[in-house]
C-alpha cells in the first residue's frame, strides 16, 4: 500500500504530471483529514492534502462533509426542546414513579 | 455558601428526566442502560445538591453530571469490546476506494461524497440531522459509536479516549476514520437521500 501508485488520468483528476509523484490518493487523502479532525498533521502530509484537494472535488466534499458533521453536533436540539419524536425515547410514568421514590427515599 | 439554591428534588424527575433520558439514549442506545444513568445522575445531583452554585443553569447543572456519568459507563462496557477486530481492510463490503489498476486509491464511483448543500441556520434542518444521526449511530458497529459518542459528541481529547478505553493511537485512528466514513455515507444515504450523480 505504501508503494505510491499513479493516480488516474480520469477527468475529474486534471492534474500536472509530475505532481502525480508526490500527490496522496483519495484513500490517503481520506485517512490523513480524519486525521486533522484529532491532531496536527506533519508539514508534508498537509501539503500533500492541500494540493490534492485543489485537483479532487471529492475529496473537497469529504472533508466539507466531516466539517458539517462536528459543526451540527455542537448544537444538540434537545437542549433546545425536547420534542425528538422517537417512541423508545419515552420514559414509562412507571420508571418516573421508582426514580421519585428513590430520590425521596436518599433526600 | 451560594444564595443560589436548587429547587426541590421532589420536582426534578417531572422536570427533567425526560430530557436527562433522551441525552442519555442518543449516546448510549439502550433504553434500560440509558435508564440507570439517569439514575444514577439523580443519586449524584442529591449528594451534590449543596455544591450547586447557580453559575449555569439548573438543566446545564444536570446535564453536566450526566455526561459524566455516560462516560463512565462507556469506559465500563468497552471492556466487553473488541477494539481489535477493525483491521483497516477487514470488511469488502464496506471498501470505499478502488482497490486494484490504475484508479487504485480513488473513491468507488458509488461511495463518492456528494454535496449536502445545508443551510447553517435552519433549526427544522438541525433536528433532522440528529433524528438520523441517532439512526445511523445505531446501525455502527459498537465499538465504533462509542469512540465517535465520545469524539465528537462529548468532545473528549483523543489521548483521553485511549486511557479511558485502552486502546493505543493508531488503533483509535482507524477507528474514528472508519467511523466517519460509515457515518457520513449513512447520514447521506438516509438523511440527504440523493442517489449519487457520478
Amino acid at each position: 500500500m505504501s508503494a505510491k501508485k499513479p493516480l488516474d488520468d480520469d477527468k475529474k483528476h486534471k492534474m500536472p504530471g509530475i505532481m502525480n509523484l508526490f500527490m496522496p490518493t483519495c484513500e490517503e487523502v481520506s485517512h490523513l483529514t480524519s486525521q486533522s479532525f484529532d491532531e496536527k498533521l506533519s508539514f508534508r502530509q498537509k501539503l500533500g492534502v492541500k494540493i490534492h484537494l485543489m485537483f479532487c472535488k471529492w475529496c473537497r466534499l469529504y472533508k466539507k462533509q466531516l466539517t458539517q458533521i462536528r459543526s451540527l453536533m455542537k448544537n444538540d436540539p434537545l437542549l433546545i426542546d425536547t420534542d425528538l419524536e422517537k417512541p423508545e425515547f419515552n420514559l414509562s410514568n412507571d420508571f418516573k414513579n421508582r426514580l421519585k421514590k428513590s430520590i425521596e427515599d436518599n433526600e | 455558601m451560594s444564595e443560589n439554591k436548587i429547587s426541590d428534588p421532589s420536582t426534578w424527575v417531572d422536570k427533567y428526566s425526560e430530557l436527562l433520558f433522551k441525552y442519555a439514549m442518543m449516546r448510549l442506545n439502550n433504553s434500560s442502560v440509558a435508564e440507570d444513568v439517569v439514575q444514577e445522575t439523580f443519586m449524584a445531583a442529591l449528594k451534590a445538591k449543596d455544591n450547586f452554585s447557580g453559575n449555569s443553569s439548573e438543566q446545564t447543572w444536570f446535564v453536566a453530571i450526566l455526561k459524566n456519568k455516560i462516560i463512565d459507563h462507556i469506559r465500563k462496557a468497552s471492556r466487553e469490546i473488541n477494539f481489535e477486530d477493525i483491521a483497516p481492510d477487514s470488511s469488502d463490503a464496506e471498501s470505499y476506494f478502488i482497490k486494484s489498476g490504475a484508479m487504485a486509491g480513488n473513491w468507488v464511483p458509488e461511495k463518492r461524497p456528494v454535496d449536502w448543500k445545508l443551510d447553517s441556520n435552519n433549526l427544522a434542518e438541525q433536528k433532522e440531522f440528529w433524528k438520523f444521526l441517532q439512526y445511523c449511530l445505531s446501525v455502527l458497529p459498537k465499538n465504533m459509536a462509542m469512540v465517535f459518542v465520545l469524539r465528537e459528541m462529548e468532545e473528549e481529547e483523543p489521548e483521553k479516549i485511549c486511557n479511558d478505553l485502552k486502546i493505543d493511537p493508531t488503533n483509535l485512528r482507524v477507528i474514528i476514520y472508519r467511523a466517519r466514513l460509515q457515518l457520513r455515507k449513512c447520514l447521506e444515504k438516509n438523511w440527504i437521500g440523493i442517489e449519487n450523480e457520478c
